[in-house]
């Protein structure tokens, strides 16, 4: 893949290609493969399930580093099963949590942008904001820190990690945007078009209906 | 069914990192290991780059003293062993020597954390002489509650000066503008019979909107001794005050030009680096006060021009 597109994959998501918990062996030799063999982080590795309960508990047990699972609550199962899986994930959570592997999504449009940052300052300027909301690109521009003084975090959070993508800043520098790539497979089941990525790259909704009606 | 596979480019993060307050209690240390984990689970939770602590309550006694460092010190473990990278900062007073009734181990937590954070403001919280109204930050203060620090074995990279954003907005008792005096309520704080409590804390555009608006402001005066400066301005007294229709204030506040000299102290003293509380109170988006804006990220940015390492600071990143 790096070789068609010129460019370095750098996220895994397991999805697509039937339920990866049925195909526990392969699978997981496939994610220490990518891990050891082609150096993608195992915090960059996510397997998407629908949820299989034993397998969940080994895949839990294996404690593939930071593995994360996606776990899909159809929308139109009972609540009895919602129930059940809850248990399930009550559980997965806690095995592998307790190394503080499992998470919550990222709340960012590009998961990336959760990722830690290492600043390279040689001396901090810290500032606190005691709004929630997106501080403005003009001060992050003279920032290596930002406090948040606030329980709501996560919109100041994307936005202090993505400068560029800041609403205020559409016309900003752009010299330092990455050309990282981010692969998305669209496949269509029935009359749904179903977007799977590498990471949250998602396209504006027009885009994606474009393409709907041409497939 | 169809597939088809396509390629987009991303823009990559930026290089600020991001942090969470700790929301420490005096409560919380009765049980430090279970602190420290809620804490750190916090800062996963938010993707945080690290913690800020702000405990700023007088502690019983030492094995207090002792359980707050213990927590600092797990909860910064905990975090570097998810992330070797973390930062956790610790907020401390402009000065070691109990300020507000605060004696931390102030160099048990310096060792624990990456920086102390120094509020090298509220330096008229507990005021022992006559009850008037002055600078939030005088430099010749802050740089004695610096050199506390060092005194105290702390070593001058471990300390970020951080300066206040916002301004002190009095109501004087009594008045004279031409001395320059305005004299406040007495509001005790922790012992001391007046503190800057009489006044009101506002953000630094605040104190443009009234220059701007108000018809009765005084041109702001620089003290060169607190290199601060102040007004003065009249208002509506508060309806429960009547017969009074209109009060004095005296306002005190910092701006790019004071800041500027404040900062420089931190590059004299080879300080970790600078802070400010709080990057809210400047308006990003008022017309009239863009100079005033621009001016107060100038100030930073010269700040940083004569600091960072071109070859990795942020100026390489930024520029």
């Amino acid at each position: 893949m790096e070789e068609a597109f010129q460019t370095r994959v750098s996220h895994v998501v397991f999805m697509g290609m039937g339920e990866p918990l049925m195909n526990m062996k392969n699978v997981v030799r496939a994610i220490r493969d990518l891990n050891e063999r082609v150096g993608i982080g195992e915090r960059h590795i996510t397997v998407s399930t629908v949820g299989v309960p034993n397998q969940l508990r080994r895949l839990a047990e294996l404690r593939l580093g930071a593995v994360a699972v996606v776990l899909w609550l159809a929308a139109t199962s009972s609540s009895f099963e919602r129930e059940a899986w809850g248990h399930v994930l009550h559980e997965h959570t806690h095995t592998v949590g307790e190394a503080g592997r499992v998470r919550r999504n990222c709340p960012c449009a590009d998961a990336r942008l959760c990722e830690p940052v290492s600043s390279g300052a040689a001396k901090v300027v810290y500032g606190f904001a005691v709004d929630g909301s997106a501080p403005h690109p003009t001060i992050l521009d003279e920032l290596t820190d930002i406090s948040v003084f606030n329980e709501e975090t996560d919109e100041a959070m994307c936005a202090v990690r993505s400068k560029e993508n800041h609403p205020h800043n559409r016309n900003g520098p752009r010299s330092f945007i990455a050309r990282s790539a981010c692969i998305c497979v669209y496949t269509r089941a029935h009359s749904i078009l179903i977007q799977s990525c590498t990471h949250s790259c998602l396209l504006p909704r027009r885009r994606i209906s474009t393409m709907s009606a041409s497939m | 069914m169809h597939a088809f596979v396509f390629v987009t480019p991303q823009a990559h993060q930026h290089n600020v990192r991001f942090h969470v307050k700790a929301n420490v209690h005096v409560d919380d240390l009765s049980d430090a290991h279970a602190a420290a984990a809620r804490i750190a689970a916090k800062a996963h939770e938010a993707f945080a780059d690290g913690v800020n602590f702000d405990l700023e309550s007088p502690l019983a006694d030492a094995s207090v003293v002792q359980k707050y460092t213990d927590l600092v010190r797990e909860t910064a473990s905990l975090l570097r062993q998810k992330n070797a990278a973390s930062l956790v900062t610790v907020d401390v007073p402009w000065s070691p020597a109990n300020v507000d009734g605060r004696s931390y181990d102030w160099a048990g937590l310096a060792d624990a954390v990456d920086y102390l954070f120094v509020m090298a403001y509220d330096m008229r919280s507990q005021i022992w002489d006559e009850c008037t109204a002055s600078a939030n930050s005088p430099p010749a203060q802050v740089e004695m509650g610096l050199q506390q620090y060092f005194k105290l074995g702390i070593q001058p990279v471990k300390l970020v000066l951080g300066l206040p954003w916002y301004a002190y907005d009095y109501s004087c008792v009594e008045v004279d503008v031409k001395d320059n005096f305005c004299g406040i309520d007495r509001v005790p704080f922790r012992g001391a019979p007046c503190s800057d409590a009489a006044g009101r804390q506002r953000p630094l555009m605040d104190v443009y909107t009234i220059l701007l608006d108000s018809s009765n402001a005084t041109r702001p005066m620089l003290d060169s001794l607190l290199v601060s400066k102040s007004f003065f301005y009249s208002a509506p007294s508060p309806p429960s005050s009547s017969p009074v229709s209109h009060e004095a204030h005296m306002v005190w506040f910092d701006d790019a030009d004071t800041l500027r000299t404040k900062y420089s102290v931190a590059r004299t003293l080879d300080l970790g680096g600078i802070g400010m509380w709080n990057i809210d109170c400047i308006s990003y988006s008022d017309g009239r006060q863009q100079p005033m804006t621009a001016a107060m990220l100038e100030a930073l940015r010269e700040y940083r021009s004569d600091l960072f390492d071109p070859g990795r600071g942020v100026r390489a990143i930024h520029r």
